[in-house]
């Protein structure tokens, strides 16, 4: 399983490569008729990407149309299914879990160089964090 | 949140776990480890008695803020930037859940006065990781079953 990897406000959130239909680079827009969310406000962050900090501002379009703003990419990592360790529905404060669980990113190297992403991130259920926060999926 | 104290087995040893001006005394087999405060994931949504999640064994194990089990003691009070602390594991029938501590220590026998008392499963109720069973259910069932 192939996933995406972003930093938001010191957190890694990543989505399936099959979540996504693709990558929109900073000042591009989702297209006519089609809308933006921002998952820092989806999840009740406040200030982890402020407008127009080009850093943040790559969005993920779903494949109903819908830009996810993600924030600051750190690449893509092949991950096995049974390193997604579920996270418990008890400790969060909502019924809706938008989380499909937390995983391990491995450290992999390119020319030499690791690739600084976030050791661990959160894998994003995005039918879940829509249909949760009122925006339809 | 607890609010009874658990008859304990004179002589028996606990662990002592301190966090503010609270102590809850666990019986020493109720805890996994008590490990440095580090490697937390935070999670946004999360209740806001939960300090975030580590990763434990194969396990995603949330940690909680320790005055969370006090009634008494809100679990609204801040986490300090820079607080460093540990972790102490408590485990009940393979449930996990991680407490902010600023320190603990073993004790055997008497625990002494203005130490609260648990354990693991009435811990594990109170984050919500184990459903409360009836009292003297256990008792039925068994009773049950030998029929």
């Amino acid at each position: 399983m192939q996933v995406l990897v972003f930093e938001l406000g010191g957190n890694g959130y990543c989505l399936r490569v099959e979540d996504v239909m693709r990558i929109l680079a900073p000042g591009d827009g989702p297209g006519e008729g089609l809308e933006t969310a921002d998952l820092g406000s989806l999840l009740g962050l406040k200030g982890v990407a402020p407008p127009g900090d080009q850093a943040y501002d790559y969005k993920a379009l779903l494949p109903s149309g819908l830009a996810l703003r993600m924030g600051a990419p750190q690449g893509a990592a092949v991950l096995d299914a049974t390193w997604i360790l579920p996270l418990p529905g008890y400790m969060f404060a909502t019924a809706a879990v938008p989380f499909r669980g937390i995983v391990e990113i491995p450290q992999t190297r390119r020319g030499g160089r690791a690739l600084r992403m976030a050791h661990r991130a959160l894998l994003l259920d995005p039918e879940v964090l829509l249909r949760h926060m009122g925006v339809d999926p | 949140m607890i609010d009874a104290s658990t008859p304990r087995t004179p002589g028996a040893i606990s662990v002592v776990l301190r966090s503010g001006s609270l102590a809850l005394a666990v019986p020493v087999r109720d805890v996994r480890q008590v490990m440095p405060a580090r490697g937390f994931t935070s999670v946004p949504l999360a209740r806001p008695d939960v300090i975030g999640v580590m990763v434990l064994e194969g396990k995603a194990v949330p940690v909680y803020r320790l005055e969370s089990l006090d009634p008494q003691q809100s679990a609204k009070s801040p986490i300090l930037p820079g607080r460093i602390g540990s972790v102490a594991i408590v485990e009940h029938e393979g449930a996990l859940a991680g407490f902010l501590v600023d320190g603990s220590e073993t004790v055997r026998g008497d625990v002494g006065a203005g130490i609260r008392q648990s354990d693991a499963r009435e811990i594990l109720v109170a984050v919500g990781a184990l459903t409360p069973e009836p009292r003297g259910q256990a008792a039925a069932d068994a009773a049950q079953g030998d029929r």
